[in-house]
């Protein structure tokens, strides 16, 4: 008893350390620009949408009327959905027979090949970012999808061979062993029972690579211009040498962070753990 | 349907060697079946006739053609797996039907056909209720059979079979063995059959190939293995309880038959194998007598005592029973009939051996001295 009740007050603890700032934020969109910056701060006070409607509809209400004003938000939403998809897609694709290889293969120096691939993540980002802008600028990928792409797939990439290494390592391999022998190619065993096998795997990886990308800053900031910035780097927009719009800024983070809240619940459906359970004996 | 030849097909994983110059014949419609122990390479061997496995030396026939280096799945071979390996996304039916929605098998069924042998099959099986099943929930038991039936669903050049009723029930196994039998016998199909159980072997097999440590040590029928094990360690391969193999047997002649000394034992054999003995000049030999062929003298049996030992532990063994017996260092298993009256540990017991019935191996190598 004495145990579950210290275990439950760990995890509301946890829960509140982690939620208190998200909480907080969507509380900071509904305020109003003196209620935002008011000490001791507030947790009860009239919302307001026009953050919202700023955000989303690109009007302000001036008190009169509404002012139209630039509808920015909604396409680096729009860019950062294109980059991500892009770049998950293409880690995937690249990914996938590596991870494959990985996992079902011996060939020569391979733990070494997939060591340097997950090295790539040690480096810190600053470390090649400015080397990468003047190619960039050269290479006429500064400031287009193409590059973004390019560049986020790159730090994918290392995660999805490693994470679906494991997921074919999972699969038995008497399993692909058993659909040769019935008659099936490489590629018909692959595409007929390993893939199949691995989808949730596939789900799973997609989303926490969508996330990544999604939440990639340093990137999005220094190799993209307005025409495909990202929504994280466009938060710095809210501030300028003026004012910082607290409440819009926070409108608009929550706004980026509903795709990866709504991926990380529909991951959750997925129980990877007995991916392919009931193959072989034991 | 077609007959096999295994030539020469050494096997090795790194530094490993698997299988050594193995050499196999199954003719047309045969059933061949592996015994061995685990490790001795008969999944291996299965996997290298199927082509899951490619060979480091040695060729592999089928149907006279060389499929050495054909992909498993232009062989048309049938194989059940030891771990079942089913397909966990796919029912039941779907699972034994599958090879049908292969592009490049060359038997076309039509959908009724696949309906039609895979009730025959799963009915046999007694596994037809659970067709929309997924494998994980069925139980071992039930995998491991609807393994089976996805191979005999089929009508392939040849059937592998990696301990396929090894993880059944007794009941099942037992009613099993002859079904299975009688099934590729109607089929006429070609068959390697791999098990640890030496009644499956004998009860199933034309022909058994004993395999050890990648070697194999015998090929032939019941009474061949039997009547003459070509190495002690066949013996110890095949019968519960195993042959019993006595180290250090020392050879002597007295009053012009030659007898074999060891630890408390004094066997008279026979002339053939004494004459072989002399010719070799051998001084170290192991002796083999199946528990079978060892008899406990009662009272009233006028039979004259080979050696006498002392009730050691009598274990029931079902339709028989094994009786140990003690003597001098050696314990010698003796089968029975199903129930002994119970003895006292330490009593006298006499014992009857027909030199008939010893076999004599060579220490060096283990080989029976009558061979070649």
């Amino acid at each position: 008893m004495l145990r579950k009740g210290l275990r439950i007050s760990a995890i509301v603890l946890v829960l509140l350390w982690t939620c208190f700032p998200i909480y907080w934020m969507v509380l900071m969109s509904f305020k109003t620009p003196t209620d935002v910056t008011h000490y001791p701060p507030k947790f009860i006070f009239k919302p307001t949408l026009s953050n919202w409607e700023n955000v989303l509809l690109g009007r302000k209400w001036t008190g009169t009327h509404y002012e139209t004003v630039q509808m920015e938000v909604l396409r680096y939403f729009k860019n950062s959905l294109i980059i991500a998809i892009g770049a998950t897609a293409l880690a995937l694709i690249l990914g996938m027979p590596a991870a494959y290889s990985l996992a079902r293969y011996k060939f020569f120096r391979k733990e070494d090949f997939a060591f340097t691939l997950l090295s790539f993540k040690f480096a810190p980002a600053l470390l090649v970012v400015f080397g990468l802008y003047a190619i960039y600028q050269s290479l006429k990928l500064y400031d287009t999808y193409i590059g973004l792409i390019l560049i986020h797939q790159l730090i994918l990439l290392p995660f999805v061979v490693w994470m679906m290494r494991s997921y074919f390592a999972a699969v038995p391999i008497e399993v692909e062993q058993a659909a040769r022998v019935d008659g099936f190619s490489w590629w018909g065993v692959f595409s007929r029972v390993t893939l199949p096998l691995v989808k949730p795997a596939i789900a799973a990886t997609s989303v926490v690579a969508f996330i990544y990308s999604w939440n990639e800053f340093l990137f999005g900031y220094v190799l993209a211009g307005d025409a495909s910035r990202p929504v994280t780097p466009s938060l710095l927009g809210f501030i300028s040498y003026e004012r910082v719009l607290w409440g819009q800024m926070a409108a608009a983070a929550t706004l980026a962070m509903v795709p990866s809240v709504l991926l990380s619940l529909f991951i959750q459906r997925y129980v990877v753990a007995g991916l392919s359970f009931g193959a072989v004996r034991g | 349907m077609a007959d096999l030849e295994i030539r020469e097909v050494r096997k090795k994983y790194d530094e490993v060697t698997v299988i050594e110059g193995l050499n196999l014949r199954v003719e047309d419609g045969e059933l061949v079946v592996i015994l061995g122990r685990p490790g001795a390479g008969k999944t291996t061997t299965l996997k290298v006739v199927a082509g899951i496995e490619p060979v480091t030396e040695g060729q592999v026939f089928i149907g006279r053609e060389d499929v050495t280096l054909v992909p498993p799945e232009e062989r048309d071979v049938a194989m059940v797996f030891e771990t079942y390996a089913l397909y966990p996304h796919l029912t039941i039916f779907d699972n034994i039907t599958f090879s049908f929605r292969a592009p490049a098998r060359s038997e076309r069924v039509g959908e009724e056909e696949i309906k039609k042998r895979t009730r025959e099959i799963t009915d046999m099986l007694e596994i037809s209720h659970l067709l929309d099943r997924k494998p994980r929930e069925l139980s071992g038991g039930q995998r491991q059979r609807v393994s089976l039936a996805r191979a005999l669903v089929r009508k392939p050049r040849l059937v592998l079979m990696d301990e396929p009723i090894a993880h059944l029930d007794a009941r099942l196994r037992h009613g099993l063995r002859p079904d299975l039998r009688n099934l590729l016998k109607e089929r006429g199909l070609t068959a390697l059959y791999a098990t640890t159980d030496y009644l499956e072997a004998f009860g199933m097999a034309d022909r058994v190939v004993i395999l050890s440590e990648g070697e194999v040590l015998q090929i032939g029928t019941r009474e061949e293995i039997f009547g003459r094990p070509a190495s002690h360690k066949v013996g110890e391969l095949i019968g519960i309880p195993a042959m019993n193999v006595i180290q250090n047997a020392k050879p002597v002649v007295r009053e012009g038959q030659m007898y074999l000394n060891a630890n408390g034992f004094q066997l008279k054999i026979r002339e053939e194998q004494r004459r072989i003995i002399e010719k070799k000049a051998l001084s170290d030999v192991k002796i083999g007598i199946y528990p079978s062929e060892i008899d406990i003298i009662g009272t009233g049996d006028k039979r004259k005592a080979t050696v006498t030992g002392e009730l050691y532990v009598y274990e029931p063994l079902g339709a028989k029973g094994s009786l140990s017996v003690k003597i001098g260092n050696e314990i010698l298993k003796v089968q029975t009939a199903p129930r002994m009256r119970k003895g006292t540990i330490g009593e006298k017991i006499r014992l009857h051996i027909d030199p008939k019935t010893i076999h004599v191996f060579d220490s060096q190598n283990g080989t029976n001295i009558l061979e070649s």
